[in-house]
């Protein structure tokens, strides 16, 4: 496996998110591009991020490889990297060899952990409301409530949406709608969920490589993030909801 | 295996107190246990993940933490899960409750994926290894995901006793002999095998490998079991009596007689290029002695040994022994490196277990002896206990009085009969400690006269760096010795100290000085200093009050000095009546310390 990415920093910010919930994963990869998917271990967040071959300057695959790795060392590197640096990754000998570039090369040899091909779900359900918004204007409102409360309330009523905190110091609510500008479409019936706030959080990171989020729910459903990414990628995170 | 056998057989047993009940519903147990994992599951029912000397680290979830796990885990908030621990008092029993209510399930069961309820053994154990190895930057979220990924797969059961042994409260009252017992009856054929269980046991402290040996190789394996470098010994432990003619009695007359240090009893372990100190309490302290493990490697010839001896501070500069205590100060210092040197220390050895592939806990301890002192080469670090072989009272008597102003606590009165085996794990008659009822604290300083020099050892070599210090005693007009004292002088003092003593120097002793040691160089007596120590003593070495005692005079211990009084005359030195009163004003029974080291 080998890929190229002009804009190493939308790749360090994918890895930093997958980070936030595993120690571990595994890259698998195709001819149609590399899939990094998983479940956290509180089982709470199924995350599934697929970056398709064209979203890469260069990218070779065999028809299948799967390397495990782990997140806090990769993430270690990546830290390192800057606004314009470019990042080759490729496999070579049990290493994964992390290349960060901006005129000089920096090359990082990581080792590769044994792994097998993840177990994915069907994920085949069914969401009655949807709504797609600017990640700049999610991330925003999330890291409003953040400080407020554990749990995140999620309700959708006549197509708008509202995000609410119950906490000790009182309670918040935004309302998210087409006619104030916080929802770019938004379609389906109403709900109600609650769902643990950290976790939501925790895809804040997917705000850099990515412009636009569909959120996806139902009363007593998981909340569906999916963080759309160039050339057809996309980073998707299930949250299982709170039960009270 | 399923977990939930191990958790319904902790409900079980936790229900019942005795112990013939705890064994058979723990034997029941083992029938039903897979062979693959006897270890892990004898570990979780010690209530641990591995045995204490592996130095590996505990789970390390506070009470805080768990509840956290418990909130993610049943969808239930914090605040809800803390007021329901404060009526039930048992978090475990709050996971349960909460369990049996709640509707939370894994993600993986909302996107179509089959997720079972309930967990096995061996990802309970696993991933609660990986909680207790989790470590640095962001280890806190990982250890509580960890653990409420656990239970949002465990059944009320499970995540009750799983809440419990992370809360280090298991609560189901089964001990080693109890574990042992239920061994013996399931994997040995039956309570006639205890016995031989429990002397395995005792030569490998770790029950997991010995569950593991029985269930894989049978009670024939256990029997022939050897002790393992690596894994420690079960100490033996000696009997206490206060009479010197009972014990020579119950050693049949003659003994070899040890100093009993003043140190960390330690049991040393070296398996090829690895060495490995374990404690009293058979905990790995291997990372605190860095300085033991170097010596042991230079100085002990071979490659597979046990050994044992008590590490000891000592004087940097003197070498004699100082003060528990310093150790104390030394495991304080976070860089191990300047403790060292600040805290110097010694090991005197005094046994021999294994050797080379063979187990030496069979043979007699003249046989271990003669071993140990074969394998130790030259040096000024590592030596064997001093000891003698007495067959009479006085002669243990003043051996016990010279080690007790010596800086030791007392000495071990051992039994070198042909049955003098090592006993592993038990405290038998083989070993009398022979320790004071009572002891003198000193409180206030002490003012005495120099009246010889010692040359000093190492950096010190060729220079004066101890005294020979004496009382007045004005009835004889006599300077009667008290101690030897090598500690407490700076670097000035002690340049200072050449001068004053080369002034003062003579070829034999001065005659108003009454002494047993013979230093150096004799001094005419003149200076004056002021001394500290840890308490006055008897002493066979010393003849301040030797009038006084039948086993010698009157000693400090541990002595220090303060500064010179070069404003007293020798004759204004404190007297020997003074040292007298102080002994006696001061003389306490001495009460047993609790976790008494031998």
């Amino acid at each position: 496996m080998k890929l190229k990415a002009i804009d190493a920093s939308a790749l360090a910010n994918i890895f930093a998110t997958v980070g936030e919930f595993m120690n571990e994963a595994s890259i698998v990869s195709t001819k149609d591009g590399i899939r990094i998917s998983g479940i956290d271990p509180s089982r709470v967040v199924f995350l599934d991020i697929f970056l398709p071959s064209a979203y890469f300057e260069e990218y070779e695959s065999e028809e299948k490889e799967i390397y495990g790795f782990s997140l806090k060392e990769v993430n270690q590197v990546l830290k390192r990297v800057k606004k314009n640096d470019s990042i080759t990754i490729y496999t070579e000998q049990e290493k994964i060899n992390v290349d960060i570039s901006d005129g000089f090369e920096r090359i990082f040899k990581l080792p590769i952990l044994g792994s097998s091909e993840p177990q994915n779900p069907s994920m085949n359900l069914e969401f009655p409301f949807k709504a797609k918004l600017l990640t700049a204007v999610f991330s925003e409102v999330i890291s409003d409530l953040f400080n407020l409360g554990d749990t995140l309330i999620i309700s959708s009523k006549e197509q708008k949406l509202y995000l609410e905190v119950r906490g000790d110091l009182g309670n918040s609510t935004v309302e998210l709608s087409t006619d104030n500008g916080g929802l770019i479409e938004s379609e389906g019936s109403d709900a109600t969920s609650i769902y643990g706030m950290e976790y939501v959080y925790n895809t804040a990171p997917m705000r850099k490589p990515s412009d636009t989020v569909e959120l996806a729910f139902g009363s007593q459903l998981p909340l569906k993030l999916r963080y759309e990414l160039p050339q057809g990628g996309y980073g998707d995170f299930y949250i299982a909801p709170r039960v009270e | 295996m399923e977990f939930k056998i191990i958790a319904e057989y902790f409900d079980r047993l936790e229900k019942i107190s005795s112990r013939i009940q705890l064994t058979s519903i723990l034997a029941d147990l083992f029938k039903q246990t897979d062979k693959s994992v006897i270890d892990k599951v004898v570990y979780l029912i010690q209530g641990k993940l591995w045995p204490d000397f592996s130095g590996q680290p505990e789970i390390g979830i506070g009470e805080k933490f768990l509840i956290k796990a418990i909130s993610i885990a049943t969808g239930v908030k914090e605040d809800e899960v803390e007021s329901l621990f404060k009526k039930l008092g048992d978090l475990g029993q709050v996971a349960s409750e909460l369990k049996k209510k709640s509707q939370s399930s894994s993600i993986l069961s909302f996107l179509g994926a089959q997720s079972a309820q309930g967990l096995t053994v061996e990802e309970t154990y696993d991933n609660l290894a990986k909680i207790a190895t989790a470590q640095g930057e962001g280890s806190r979220d990982i250890k509580i995901r960890l653990l409420a990924g656990l239970l949002k797969k465990a059944t009320p059961v499970e995540a009750k006793y799983l809440v419990r042994f992370v809360d280090g409260r298991l609560r189901v009252g089964i001990g080693d002999a109890t574990i042992l017992d239920a061994l013996a009856i399931t994997f040995g054929g039956g309570e006639a095998a205890r016995d031989i269980v429990e002397r395995a046991y005792n030569l490998r402290a770790d029950l997991g490998n010995i569950a593991r040996v029985l269930v894989e190789r049978g009670i024939e394996a256990i029997k022939s079991i050897k002790p393992m470098p690596g894994i420690p010994i079960r100490p033996m432990l000696a009997e206490r009596l206060s009479d010197p003619a009972e014990m020579l009695k119950k050693v049949n007359g003659v003994a070899l007689v040890d100093y009993k240090y003043d140190g960390e009893r330690a049991q040393i372990h070296k398996a090829g290029d690895k060495v490995y100190i374990f404690s009293r309490r058979l905990e790995n302290i291997t990372n605190q002695y860095p300085d033991v493990i170097e010596y042991v490697t230079n100085y002990v010839k071979g490659n597979e040994f046990i050994i044992e001896g008590e590490i000891v501070p000592v004087d940097p500069e003197s070498g004699e022994m100082r003060p528990f205590q310093e150790l104390m100060h030394r495991k304080r210092k976070t860089d191990i490196h300047e403790a060292i040197k600040e805290y110097p220390v010694n090991v005197f050895l005094f046994d021999l277990m294994y050797y080379e592939g063979e187990d030496y806990t069979t043979k007699p301890l003249p046989e271990r002896r003669s071993k140990l002192e074969s394998i130790i080469s030259g040096n000024d670090k590592i030596h064997i206990a001093t000891h003698i072989v007495v067959d009479n009272v006085e002669k243990l008597k003043e051996f016990f009085f010279q080690a007790i102003s010596e800086g030791a606590e007392g000495v071990m009165v051992k039994s070198i009969s042909s049955d003098s085996i090592y006993q592993a794990g038990s405290r038998g008659w083989l070993w009398i400690k022979f320790k004071r009822d009572y002891q003198s604290e000193m409180a206030d300083t002490v003012d005495l006269v120099v009246v010889g020099a010692f040359y000093g050892k190492g950096k010190r070599g060729g220079k004066y760096s101890s005294l020979l210090m004496a009382a007045y005693n004005p009835e004889k007009d006599v300077f009667e010795t008290v101690c030897k004292v090598a500690s407490g002088f700076s670097d000035e003092e002690l340049d200072e100290l050449q001068k004053k003593i080369d002034e003062l120097k003579r070829q034999d002793k001065h005659p108003r000085v009454d002494s047993k040691m013979v230093p150096d160089v004799w001094v005419t007596p003149s200076l004056v200093a002021e001394i500290i120590g840890a308490e006055i003593t008897i002493s066979p070495q010393h003849t301040c009050c030797s009038d006084k005692y039948e086993n010698g005079g009157l000693s400090i211990r541990f002595p220090r000095f303060i500064r010179w009084r070069p404003d007293k005359s020798p004759e204004d030195a404190t007297t020997n009546q003074e040292i007298y009163e102080m002994y006696n004003s001061q003389l306490k029974k001495i009460t047993e310390k609790s976790g008494e080291n031998i």
